[in-house]
């Protein structure tokens, strides 16, 4: 069998020491980040960057892996115990985890969450495993027309998951494919955009843009927003092992969970916040009776929490087959890979073996971790929380410019970052949603190239998008994905998802 | 008469139409070319036109349908965020790591609506040392950690 030689190849890799001390540490950072509200995965993995540097590609990207599935633990502890998401996944888990522990079963929420997330997290992993071949196959006979087309059906996903104004999302994937055209332009030399910049000369770094949309945007939203304070209701989590019928009430619903984060994941836009929401609704339409939910309802915790891991993993099946990111903390991650000199798509897997496997091995080690070892930090965790974010923001302000400045060592770079910070700022206040933005920056480049390139085989003739059959039929999809929201009714279902 | 119904709207119309003229106005001096010959403008102006005309229907919906206000931007803290990152690569080069994140850190203070000073003081200091030992020590990233003129 390929895949046990496979995953024996990937396992090999992980259990080297160094690897598993960095996929410890991205875990734990991802843990700790996770417990903080204020700071998402994007930021932190910007903020390690520079650490990035000076690790081999795979030890890399195993780190920065484990801070995205790591958040997800992390945001529901909080979550359950304090009522505050730490990430924006985790408030659905606010809804029934915290009354759980008001309840006094707060080690049962808490451990809940905890299985159900190494359960998807093993089930992911195996389907990643699975997936990724012969989808790797598929995209390794794609040619310029499809490719196009792929990264439309890619934008137009992002848009429509998007929330608010489906016209603003529009708008902003489209800055983001204009800034993604800032630079040297690959066919003719000529300079496009740049001021005379020399910095500029490479294109807008994606690191800048990610760090000023999401990193300083975010703290100086925080710094508005009066300062809640924050109660901790630190009972004692008395014994952390959920009764036998809670584990029969909750394992349906992990297993249900599981498979909506695995299918919203691997979509375009989609990711852990998406499949947190949608499995919340399920588990509440399937249950006999709908009412205990928001009453400290098992199914309301074990469900989201299995879908956000799900779908933080399944998001890595496209960026890894397809080189195409499903959303931002994946363009990072393409980002991150680029400056390694890794070009991430369909030829990773045959070209680098170990680095493909690895990572997916590292999965399962990451999220075995997170079970044995958070359980018993939990109370650190609380702890944590009592940190004042007038001292906390200094931190994330520091370590975000020191990420910056040391991708290109360069004064411009923290300068443009501050930049994106004013102009995220400016969305905010006009109700953009930045995320879409990014994906069009890393996309816009690609999009271009395999647009001239058809172009060029078609003899400038657009029908060539239409008359191969592969790209005909991603088009479609993007066409259909489009008119479901633009019509009336699904929009307002689709308003409703998110209001609830 | 034409009345503002959708104050946001209008602005984030209006913010996309001056994008995408400036994307258009910015990228004409340089060749077009054909659409089986693409030459450096062509997708860029595409693009262009194409954020101008969203602007144009975010601007024409805003005097149709009613929607939020503008919200009011709250200064400080925006001028506080962004003015202490620029100070840090501004300083990084000359002044060195040290320097930069106390600067950092203390500027970020303003924040706040009362002063802390020496709790932003031993804030800086932690940090900075902090930053000194993970970056410079462990991870021997190449910048300066003194002021050049030490």
């Amino acid at each position: 069998m390929d895949l046990i030689a496979n995953l024996g190849l990937g396992l090999s890799v992980t259990f080297t020491p160094t690897n598993v001390l960095f996929c410890f540490i991205g875990a734990m950072v991802g843990t700790l980040i996770g417990v903080l509200p204020g700071i998402g995965p994007l930021a932190t993995m910007a903020m390690l960057l520079p650490i990035t540097f000076t690790l081999p590609p795979t030890t890399a990207i195993i780190m920065l892996a484990g801070i995205y599935y790591g958040s997800q633990y992390g945001g529901s502890t909080t979550a359950i115990l304090v009522n505050i998401p730490g990430e924006s996944s985790a408030v659905v888990t606010c809804l029934d985890g915290h009354q759980m522990a008001r309840q006094g079963r707060a080690g049962a929420a808490l451990a809940v969450a905890a299985i159900g997330s190494f359960f998807a997290g093993c089930v992911v992993t195996v389907l990643i495993a699975l997936a990724a071949p012969p989808l790797s196959a598929i995209a390794l006979r794609f040619a310029a027309p499809e490719y196009f087309s792929l990264m439309v059906v890619g934008l137009v996903g992002a848009v429509v998951l998007a929330h608010g104004s489906v016209l603003k999302a529009i708008g902003v994937v489209l800055v983001g494919l204009l800034l993604g055209l800032v630079g040297t332009d690959i066919t003719s030399g000529a300079q496009r955009y740049t001021f005379g910049v020399q910095n500029l000369a490479d294109g807008v770094g994606v690191v800048a843009v990610a760090m000023g949309l999401f990193g300083l945007t975010e703290v100086i939203a925080n710094l508005e927003s009066p300062t809640e304070s924050r109660e901790i209701v630190s009972q004692k989590v008395s014994g952390l092992m959920p009764t036998r019928a809670d584990l029969r009430a909750a394992f349906p619903a992990m297993a249900r969970g599981t498979a909506i984060g695995s299918a919203l994941g691997v979509l375009p836009g989609g990711g852990a916040l998406l499949s947190a929401f949608t499995s919340y609704i399920v588990e509440k339409k399937v249950a006999k009776d709908p009412s205990r939910f928001g009453r400290g309802a098992i199914e309301g915790v074990a469900g989201p929490e299995s879908a956000n891991n799900a779908g933080a993993q399944a998001s890595f099946i496209p960026m890894l087959t397809l080189g195409i990111p499903s959303n931002p903390v994946m363009a990072m991650m393409i980002g991150a890979l680029l400056i390694q000199g890794i070009a991430p798509g369909p030829q990773v897997m045959t070209k680098q073996p170990e680095l493909f496997w690895g990572l997916i091995a590292s999965m399962w080690l990451g999220n075995l971790m997170l079970v044995i070892i958070n359980l018993p930090l939990i109370g650190i965790w609380v702890a944590l929380l009592r940190v004042p974010y007038r001292m906390l923001f200094p931190a994330i302000l520091l370590f975000c410019a020191i990420g910056v400045y040391s991708v290109n060592n360069a004064t411009f770079d923290v300068l443009l970052t501050a930049g994106f910070g004013l102009f995220g700022y400016v969305l905010l206040k006009l109700g953009f949603e930045p995320a879409p933005m990014l994906m069009g920056l890393i996309l816009g480049p690609m999009m271009e190239e395999n647009m001239r390139r058809a172009m060029t085989v078609s003899r400038g003739n657009p029908m060539i998008f239409i008359e191969r059959p592969l790209s005909a039929a991603l088009l479609a999809i993007a066409t259909a994905l489009l008119l479901i929201v633009i019509l009336p009714n699904v929009r307002r279902g689709r308003e409703k998802a998110f209001q609830e | 008469m034409l009345r503002v119904k959708n104050p946001q709207d209008l602005a984030a119309g209006v913010l996309l139409f001056g994008i995408g003229i400036l994307g258009w106005v910015l990228i004409r001096r340089l060749p077009m070319g054909t659409a089986f010959r693409m030459g450096p403008a062509y997708i860029p102006t595409v693009v262009s036109w194409m954020i101008a005309g969203i602007g144009v229907i975010l601007i024409a919906r805003s005097l149709v349908v009613r929607g939020p206000r503008l919200e009011a931007a709250r200064k400080r803290p925006l001028g506080v965020v962004l003015g202490s990152f620029a100070l840090f690569g501004l300083l990084i080069e000359g002044g060195g790591l040290v320097l930069a994140s106390l600067v950092l850190v203390l500027a970020a203070g303003f924040a706040a609506r009362e002063r802390r000073w020496k709790e932003a003081i031993v804030v800086g200091a932690a940090l900075t040392a902090f930053a000194v030992v993970l970056f410079h020590r462990f991870l021997g990233l190449p910048m300066p950690v003194w002021p050049r003129w030490i």
